[in-house]
């Protein structure tokens, strides 16, 4: 049984302009130790997708899915008391800045340990003073007994993410969510926490959603890859075979253009133009035909479907209905 | 030509008992531009690089060396001369832009400030300037909110170019777009470098976009140049450990290749190890890194910081 699985997951707000749908039908399942990297640019609904996983929307969001299930729990259903003991317990998540998600009042230690009293109330206060010492040697701080009792502005931006890290592993998860974990940080910086965060998940076997905009980030580190457009899953696939043929237009669009894809020096980079469509004002059928380079006059008409993989009328020829 | 000459910017830290410290933020920078050229300056947060901007562009005052235009020492410039020689791009197109004023003011504040420019003229440059960077004419009148990222970034292009700068220096210029974005940004920087024939100083985090654009590259490390020379030399046969390691550390595209990642962190710059800066980090550092300092030497066609490297 797959460990997570979702089924046609659409997002709603009601704001005061009207309703907008910033996630719409998306689907996909991970696998007990499956990595999954999710691309996508800002407003794509990335990040709505992960809070909705993790039961952290606001209250003015409607969530809508066919199916929702963690290792057999129907997400929708749960009650407030019942999320708690999944939430940060069998599933975690980890945010972009580390700076902004740590609590600056209060000691490292303390907040981990924290996560530990909740979760893990069998321990008693040593066995938490030795699973702290053990996970942050596990995420690597040096001299842990004297980190713990730092405060996070102490410390450094990637120590403070493998604090956000040794949190998220405290009960040793069996998904781990990692929302732009190092954009805030240098590329060094960048590079270990990418090997510790694979480390960990090969030692744990725990599955790993990673979310990026950075394709190199996840052109590494993940075995399959999902592209997002506009609150929809326009590709998704192997990461390696879906980088080097890509299908959909948008795909091979923000391959393209990155400027590591091996074009000659000074040349015009290749650019998708246009914008994100307004959410207020979606277009008709396929989100991505107002920028799309080999669009035709059927694309407006019909919402493509997702089929082999890719959400694209001309990609997967489904225009031959229409005919 | 621009040229700078052992560059330095010190910062005294003061506290309640005196002095408490002194941070270098940059330490004896020097290189040489010519007309035209792009020279990429990469380093990660806290080497200096900003620093360096804003001592060029006259923000910060430097503490010892000398930045020459054309020879000219940039001291001997009245300050409204020295605007219409250097200007600056900045990161953030959302925070750099006054939400207050309209898309052609913030364009005309330039020319208001530093020219005696008439009404109509000033309104003439702007449409020109605006033209050129791709602003269409009826998003004169509309204030930065209304407009998205790349185009607020391109406000931000217009406004240093207004002037007629020679030297531009971007900062980031690309970092806070996204990539679909990204790219209409830097064809745009390469297109107006080309017609302008402008020099550009490039300060980049992202490897790749520097590659893709600058001539030359200087990486910097704790306010220090570590290694630079022309692009094809550091990017194909980088010689510092610590460029190696910048290079090796970018996320690219392909299959990952095993590499174990750099250990440790950039030293605090109020306290920096004796000797080389990146001994502490460094795979290959021997006995005298840790005593003494490495000068900036000519190795293979580059200049390089190490003393591993012959």
């Amino acid at each position: 049984m797959a460990l997570l699985e979702v089924k046609n997951l659409s997002i709603t707000f009601d704001t005061k302009k009207g309703p907008i749908t910033p996630v719409r039908d998306i689907s996909f399942v991970i696998e007990k130790g499956q990595s999954l990297g999710v691309v996508g640019e800002s407003g794509c609904g990335k990040s709505l997708t992960n809070l909705a996983l993790m039961g952290l929307l606001p209250d003015n969001a409607t969530v809508k899915a066919e199916k929702m299930s963690f290792d057999g729990n129907d997400l929708k259903s749960l009650s407030n008391n019942e999320w708690q003991k999944i939430r940060g317990n069998r599933m975690s998540m980890i945010f972009q800045d580390p700076m902004t998600s740590l609590n600056p009042s209060f000691t490292v230690g303390y907040q981990i340990e924290e996560t530990l009293k909740l979760h893990r109330s069998e321990l008693n206060k040593v066995q938490r003073k030795k699973r702290l010492l053990e996970l942050f040697d596990m995420v690597g701080i040096p001299d842990p007994a004297r980190r713990l009792s730092q405060y996070p502005h102490e410390m450094s931006g990637g120590m403070n993410q493998r604090v956000m890290i040794a949190m998220s592993m405290a009960c040793d998860p069996e998904l781990l969510i990692a929302d732009e974990p190092t954009t805030a940080l240098d590329v060094t910086i960048q590079d270990q926490i990418l090997n510790l965060l694979l480390d960990l998940q090969k030692q744990t076997g725990m599955a790993l959603i990673l979310v990026t905009h950075d394709l190199g980030v996840v052109a590494q580190n993940t075995s399959k890859l999902q592209v997002m457009y506009a609150g929809e899953i326009v590709e998704t696939g192997d990461t390696q075979s879906l980088i080097h043929s890509p299908r959909h237009p948008y795909t091979r669009g923000l391959l393209n253009s990155h400027a590591g894809h091996g074009h000659p020096f000074r040349s015009p980079l290749p650019s998708i133009s246009g914008l994100v469509p307004d959410l207020f004002h979606r277009p008709k059928g396929c989100q991505f035909k107002p920028r799309c380079d080999i669009a035709v006059k059927e694309c407006e008409l019909e919402q493509p479907q997702m089929i082999d993989c890719v959400r694209c009328l001309k990609v997967t020829g489904s225009l031959g209905g229409q005919q | 030509m621009i040229e700078i000459v052992d560059l330095g910017k010190h910062y005294q830290l003061k506290s309640l008992f005196g002095k408490a410290g002194t941070v270098k933020a940059l330490d004896g920078v020097s290189f040489k531009l010519e007309k035209g050229r792009a020279l990429g300056i990469v380093g990660e947060s806290g080497c200096g690089k900003s620093t360096l901007a804003k001592t060029l562009l006259g923000l910060e005052k430097r503490t010892f060396g000398d930045i020459l235009i054309d020879g000219k020492s940039i001291d001997e410039l009245k300050p409204q001369d020295r605007h219409k020689t250097i200007q600056m791009v900045f990161q953030d197109p959302y925070s750099s832009l006054n939400p207050r004023k309209k898309c052609w003011q913030l364009i005309a504040e330039p020319l208001l400030i530093n020219t005696k420019l008439k009404t109509n003229e000033i309104r003439e440059k702007v449409d020109s300037v605006m033209a050129l960077v791709g602003l269409r004419p009826e998003h004169a009148e509309r204030y930065p909110h209304m407009m998205s990222g790349g185009q607020r970034q391109r406000i931000g292009i217009a406004r240093a170019l207004v002037l007629d700068p020679k030297v531009l220096i971007l900062d980031e210029p690309v970092s806070a777009l996204d990539v679909s974005i990204q790219a209409q940004v830097l064809n745009l920087l390469i297109k107006l470098q080309d017609e302008l024939k402008l020099t550009y100083l490039f300060i980049s985090h992202d490897l790749s976009v520097v590659n893709h654009l600058c001539d030359q590259i200087a990486v910097m490390y704790l306010g220090k140049v570590v290694e630079m020379g022309p692009r094809k030399q550091i990017f194909e046969e980088a010689v510092h450990p610590y460029t190696k390691a910048l290079l090796t550390s970018c996320p690219s595209l392909d299959p990952k290749t095993q590499h174990t990642p750099l250990k440790g962190e950039l030293p605090s710059p109020l306290n920096p190890p004796e000797g080389c800066a990146f001994h502490k980090r460094c795979p290959i550092a021997v006995d005298q890194c840790h005593k003494t300092r490495p000068e900036l030497k000519k190795v293979h066609g580059r200049f390089t910081a190490c003393h591993e490297v012959h």
